[in-house]
């Protein structure tokens, strides 16, 4: 038992270090001179000359990662732009985050589980359509624009809720209230991606065979950046992942060490991180936002690959068809690989929305397409600031997105159907 | 198999139900006690729309919303009226200022303490003064860097020594440059300073989250107490525009410094709230890269680009843009259309400067003119959802004209960086504003100035600047402003399009809530009804 948790300690060490030189490159790979942004309007050269001095910018980056994972692990963690210390900053984040998290792992939960049982139980009838219409809303309908129309419902119409703030746990009932918008709000669009899985799970064990311009024209145009976006990013992800994910669940192994902690290291980076991160290092371009985009899905799609290898190479096929000298690649090809669709295809018609949702905040931040031309996802993001004045700015971009993503669900369930060994008859 | 399916489908369902019944409960027991708006004792929460502030010193501090919450808890040896007039306050008494007007004598208030307890005097003054021209990093260096030498005269009166005349520098004093900080906490914190600020103000700093609240209390040291209403004041950083206003709806905020153009709507209709508007010092405009090859300070020529070599094109670009269209279309009409880089806002404001009027007919016809057929011209912008939404607007006027304008955005930081080295055809980018015109104006069109991202060099031009940094009597620095701001019209290194305009929310329960032309909400003697 020791020897198990030393060795998932060790693990945990090496992917800590990992993460934290990725980060420390990553970053300092993103144009940019840190020493403007905090310089602010006036960029008198001595005084970035100073910041720079202060920071270490001028030195090799080997030396500043030097220096700082040394004060690091001495618990210091250095001070901030308002010169606040940053270790004591994190630390009083834990309860909230913690909290948040929790709870809403519990809405997505409580959500997401019973109502892909419902769909799964009721699979083709209305209800079925109806829960899988919900989850896929849900899914599709960006966070900051749910919880912007959350606000102005429950906070500012209704005065049930505050529209912000952070009540600490001395005072329970207060701090639930504080709780509730955005436990919900994160939870939905986690719930959406459990009751797809469930549902599908389900269905498998129970024996059965998942300004003045035009808005519609820009709609239509901005249909191709999202698209592009969204159908494409997910294709190289899985093109990527999935053959990386194979290998590491049916070799084990060395390989499989060395794939599974890379894989956490990135799973560490929440996806759009990693895909801001990416963009900013190849540069703007609807290009570059789809490879970034495709490249920040990969670790998550690994870590599937790699869970469904790992139980269907246990099936009773596998030794037979080795027995029956079968190779290595065959056997991942004809056999592994078609009983693997059924997930995969559920995790692409999921990514796809994310994706394009991706797509707008890389476009926002001025790394995927540029201006005037459109995305669903930009025109969200425009719409956010006129939600009170013209809401329906906000409704057509984000109801194209559900729209898209329906599709691409009613698609899956199609591919799913005829691929799906299990379902053939 | 089955009953234990149906029994585990039951416990989900229980689950369901209970999470949704606690849901009730909660959202229920907000409606039976509902949420103040008023906090106990008197507390006013204030949003801070322009970002947060960085650290809580006054030479190290350089963001807008700094410069909000210092007005509450470091009051500087000077200050502005509502007329942007500049009126003494830790001062005595308007400067001295010698024959050779290299001398300036400033005589300062008396009996008066810091916020620990210990007096305010000259010796304070001087250190303060010195520490700003001597910290590493410190960004009031180079705002005294005429600054030769400060001595105490006496207890209650500082003499400075300048290396050459320089006009603007009581400007200077009315902000950041004349906050005077306790010797006594510089003594114990040294450039930790920010980490528990001590100056001279109606309030005192009390704590800070990061990234969220700056909290600051009534001060029992104040020598005008009886002016200060509220116990306690609390600065949010509001990151989102649209929450921040929905937050000021719902009474979680009782001001809100900046309401933006697209929420002004529901802000102005809601019965609670009341706008307080100000036209800022600022302006907001186009940058051209005339001579910046190389980067700031490295030597400038013309670069050669089309905007940059024929004169008449930037003439047509200027004369395509209808900046009464501009404020409609991209602001609801909310901004003050301007060409100039003084604002109406400020006293030293000149009509009679003329602008170049709106004219596409004449665009045109400078774009056959100038012989190039198609002109292209790349058009840099921060990345930001108005920005954009002004880019897109300038790039339908230039082509109505015949000019096609790439846009190319990119975040801020790095859209300075490139400006400075010059690597940029247009910029889209602004000035927040300063009391004296030469903050508006010199570093940016001197040959020698600091953030002469065009590379614009004009000798005319430097000897007006020059003049009206030396010289005392207002009539002559206004005519030195007019002949500087013509021949700036006239080359057209930057293009001026308008001034910003604030609105500010509050809630109409409180009342002694200023907004003065720096544009930064002062609530240090607000109450509530």
């Amino acid at each position: 038992m020791s020897g198990f948790l030393l060795r998932k300690a060790g693990a945990a060490a090496v992917v800590l270090f990992l993460a934290s030189v990725l980060v420390f490159v990553g970053v300092r790979a993103i144009p940019g001179d840190p020493a403007i942004a905090l310089g602010g309007e006036s960029r008198d050269p001595t005084v970035l000359q100073a910041i720079r001095h202060k920071y270490l910018l001028d030195k090799p980056q080997p030396v500043q990662y030097a220096h700082w994972i040394w004060l690091a692990l001495h618990g210091d963690l250095g001070v901030d732009q308002r010169e606040l210390p940053i270790a004591h900053t994190i630390v009083t984040r834990i309860p909230l985050t913690l909290e948040l998290a929790v709870l809403s792992m519990l809405v997505a939960t409580l959500v997401g589980i019973p109502a892909g049982v419902i769909a799964a139980v009721r699979r083709g009838k209305p209800s079925d359509y109806a829960v899988t219409a919900g989850a896929l809303i849900g899914l599709s309908v960006p966070h900051f624009w749910l919880g912007l129309l959350f606000i102005i419902w429950f906070a500012v119409d209704l005065h049930w809720l505050p529209a912000s703030g952070y009540v600490t746990m001395h005072h329970p009932i207060e701090n639930l209230r504080h709780m509730v918008m955005p436990a919900i709000v994160l939870g939905t669009g986690f719930s959406a991606v459990l009751m797809r899985q469930m549902r599908s799970s389900m269905l498998t064990s129970l024996g059965t065979d998942e300004f003045g311009r035009d808005t519609f024209s820009r709609i239509v145009w901005g249909a191709r950046a999202s698209m592009q976006a969204g159908f494409f990013s997910t294709l190289l992800a899985l093109a990527i992942a999935v053959p990386i994910g194979m290998i590491a669940g049916y070799y084990r192994g060395a390989a499989d060490a060395v794939i599974a902690r890379l894989t956490d290291v990135l799973l560490a980076f929440p996806f759009l991180i990693l895909a801001v991160g990416l963009a900013a290092i190849l540069g703007p371009s609807l290009l570059n936002a789809t490879l970034a985009l495709g490249i920040g899905a990969v670790p998550g799609l690994v870590r599937i690959s790699r869970g469904e290898t790992l139980a269907l190479r246990e099936e009773d096929y596998v030794p037979a068809a080795v027995a029956n000298g079968a190779s290595d690649l065959g056997i991942l090809v004809r056999h592994i690989l078609p009983n693997m669709t059924n997930t995969l295809i559920v995790q692409a018609t999921v990514t796809i929305p994310t994706a394009i949702v991706g797509e707008a905040v890389l476009s926002f931040l001025g790394l995927g397409v540029q201006p005037p031309t459109p995305s669903w996802g930009t025109m969200l993001q425009d719409a956010q600031s006129y939600l009170t004045q013209a809401p329906r700015l906000a409704v057509f971009p984000g109801l194209a997105i559900v729209v898209a993503a329906l599709a691409f669900n009613v698609l899956g369930d199609g591919l799913r159907d005829i691929l799906d060994p299990r379902t053939r008859r | 198999m089955r009953s234990s399916r149906a029994h585990r489908a039951l416990a989900l369902a229980a689950c369901v139900a209970l999470a949704l019944v606690t849901l009730v409960a909660v959202a229920a027991a907000g409606v039976i006690a509902p949420a103040s708006t008023l906090k106990n004792g008197g507390t006013l929460v204030v949003g801070m729309s322009a970002g947060e502030p960085d650290a809580l010193d006054p030479t190290l501090a350089r963001t807008f919303s700094g410069r909000e919450v210092f007005l509450t808890f470091c009051e500087k040896l000077y200050d502005l009226n509502a007329k942007a007039e500049i009126v003494p306050q830790l001062a005595a008494a308007p400067p001295a200022i010698s024959k050779d007007k290299q001398t300036v004598t400033i005589k300062l208030r008396k009996g008066i303490k810091f916020n620990d307890g210990t007096p305010f005097n000259a010796a304070a003054v001087v250190k303060t003064i010195q520490r700003h021209q001597t910290l590493p990093r410190s960004a009031r260096a180079s705002e005294i860097s005429p600054i030769d030498s400060v001595t105490a005269a006496g207890n209650y009166a500082v003499v400075i020594h300048l290396k050459q005349p320089y006009s603007p520098l009581i400007a200077q004093f009315a902000d950041r440059a004349g906050m005077i900080m306790s010797p006594a906490q510089l003594d114990k914190l040294g450039d930790k300073f920010a980490t528990n600020p001590i100056c001279v103000g109606p309030f005192m700093y009390d704590n800070r989250v990061a990234g969220d609240t700056i909290t600051v209390v009534k001060s029992p040291y104040y020598y005008a107490k009886s002016k200060v209403h509220l116990d306690k004041i609390v600065f949010k950083v509001e990151n989102d525009a649209t929450a921040a206003a929905q937050a000021l709806r719902a009474g979680d905020l009782q001001g809100l410094d900046g309401v933006a153009s697209t929420d002004l709507q529901s802000v102005s209709h809601d019965p609670n709230l009341r706008i307080l508007k100000q036209t800022s010092l600022g302006y907001q405009g186009i940058t051209i890269n005339i001579g910046n090859k190389n980067g700031l300070g490295k030597g400038y020529s013309n670069t050669g680009t089309l905007i940059a070599a024929h004169p008449e094109l930037r003439k047509a670009f200027e004369e395509a843009i209808d900046r009464k269209a501009l404020n409609k279309v991209v602001f609801g009409g909310t901004v003050l259309p301007g060409c100039t880089p003084v604002s109406p806002a400020s006293s030293w404001y000149d009509p009679s400067v003329k602008c170049t009027p709106f004219n596409p007919a004449d665009a045109k016809k400078l774009v056959q003119q100038s012989g190039v057929s198609n002109p292209t011209v790349h058009y840099m912008v921060p990345t930001a959802t108005v920005a954009l939404r002004q880019a897109q607007f300038i790039q339908a006027e230039e082509a109505n004209v015949g000019i096609r304008l790439v846009i190319d955005s990119i975040d801020f930081p790095t859209s300075l960086n490139r400006a400075d080295a010059g690597n940029y055809e247009t910029f889209q980018i602004g000035w927040s504003g300063r009391v004296d015109p030469d903050g508006n104006i010199y570093q940016f069109v001197a040959t020698s100035g600091s953030q002469n991202d065009s590379g614009y060099s004009r000798p005319r031009l430097d000897i007006a600047l020059n003049n009206e940094r030396k010289a005392t009597t207002r009539g002559a620095r206004r005519t030195l402003f007019r002949v500087a701001q013509q021949i700036i019209l006239q080359d057209r290194p930057l293009i001026y399009l308008y001034h910003g305009v604030t609105r500010a929310g509050i809630n109409k329960k409180l009342t002694g809530v200023r907004l003065y032309p720096d544009t930064l909400l002062r609530v240090s003697f607000a109450q509530y009804k």
